[in-house]
C-alpha cells in the first residue's frame, strides 16, 4: 500500500519532468532566436533533470541513493545555469543576432566603455576592430595594440 | 516492475521521441550556435534516459552513473561554448 503510493507519485513526478523536456524540445523548433532557445534548454536542464531524478529516487529509495540524489540535484541546479550562460555568451561573441531585432544594449555599453577606458585583453570583439579603423586619438592606437596582441 | 509503472515506459517513449527531434534539429540547424544549443539539450536528455533505463533495468550502480553523467553534461556545455568561439574566451 505504501509502496503503491510511492510508485504512483514517482511516476507522476517523472512525467512532469518529461513534460518540461518535451516543452523544451518544442521550443527548440518554435523559437526564432538562439537566446530564447537556450533559455528553454536551461529550464529543461535544471528543472527537468531534477524532477526526473527525484522520481527515479522514489522508485528505488535508500540512504546512499538519497545522498547521491542531494549531490546530483545540487550540482545540476548549480551547473546548468553556468553552462547555459556560457553557451549564450559565446553565441553573442560569434555574432548571433536577436531575431525580432531589438536594440543591442550590450554592444552600446561596450562601445561606451572602450571609448573611456582601456579594453580588456580578453574581450576583443568585432566592434573593437571597427573602432580601431577610425584613427581618432591615442585610444584608437591603444585598441589597435590590443587587437594585435590577441591575434 | 509492477503494472502501476505507467510513467516509466511512457516517459521512455516520450524522451526517445524528444531525442530524435533534437538530433534532427542539430543536423538541420542554420548556424553553429543553434547546433550547440541542440547538442546541449541532447546531452541532458541522454542523462534523463540514463536515469529511466537504470530504474527499469534495476542496475546496482545507476545512481553513480547519473552523477557522472550530470557532471560530464556540465563539462560538455562549457566545452561546446569554448568550441563555438574557436577557443577564444
Amino acid at each position: 500500500m505504501d509502496t503503491a503510493i510511492l510508485d504512483i507519485s514517482a511516476n507522476v513526478i517523472i512525467l512532469v519532468g518529461l513534460l518540461v523536456f518535451a516543452v523544451a524540445a518544442i521550443g527548440l523548433f518554435k523559437f526564432r532566436d538562439v537566446y530564447t532557445r537556450i533559455s528553454a534548454v536551461g529550464t529543461a536542464a535544471g528543472l527537468g533533470i531534477s524532477l526526473v531524478i527525484v522520481g527515479v529516487f522514489l522508485m528505488a529509495p535508500s540512504w546512499p541513493n538519497f545522498i547521491k540524489l542531494l549531490i546530483i540535484v545540487f550540482l545540476q541546479l548549480a551547473t546548468s545555469s553556468i553552462g547555459t550562460m556560457a553557451i549564450a555568451r559565446s553565441a553573442y561573441l560569434t555574432g548571433s543576432t536577436m531575431q525580432p531585432g531589438y536594440f543591442d544594449h550590450l554592444a552600446e555599453d561596450q562601445t561606451d566603455r572602450s571609448e573611456t577606458a582601456q579594453p580588456d585583453h580578453d574581450v576583443a570583439l568585432d566592434h573593437d576592430v571597427s573602432l580601431a579603423d577610425e584613427p581618432d586619438d591615442a585610444t584608437a592606437a591603444a585598441v589597435d595594440d590590443t587587437v594585435r596582441d590577441v591575434r | 516492475m509492477t503494472a502501476v509503472n505507467f510513467g516509466l515506459l511512457l516517459g521512455l517513449v516520450l524522451l526517445a521521441a524528444c531525442m530524435i527531434a533534437v538530433a534532427y534539429r542539430m543536423i538541420a540547424a542554420d548556424t553553429d550556435a543553434d547546433r550547440a544549443v541542440a547538442a546541449d539539450l541532447l546531452m541532458f536528455s541522454f542523462t534523463g534516459i540514463l536515469a529511466l533505463l537504470g530504474v527499469i533495468l534495476a542496475g546496482a550502480f545507476f545512481f553513480d552513473l547519473i552523477l557522472v553523467a550530470s557532471v560530464v553534461g556540465f563539462l560538455s556545455a562549457v566545452s561546446l561554448a569554448r568550441a563555438l568561439t574557436r577557443g577564444r574566451r
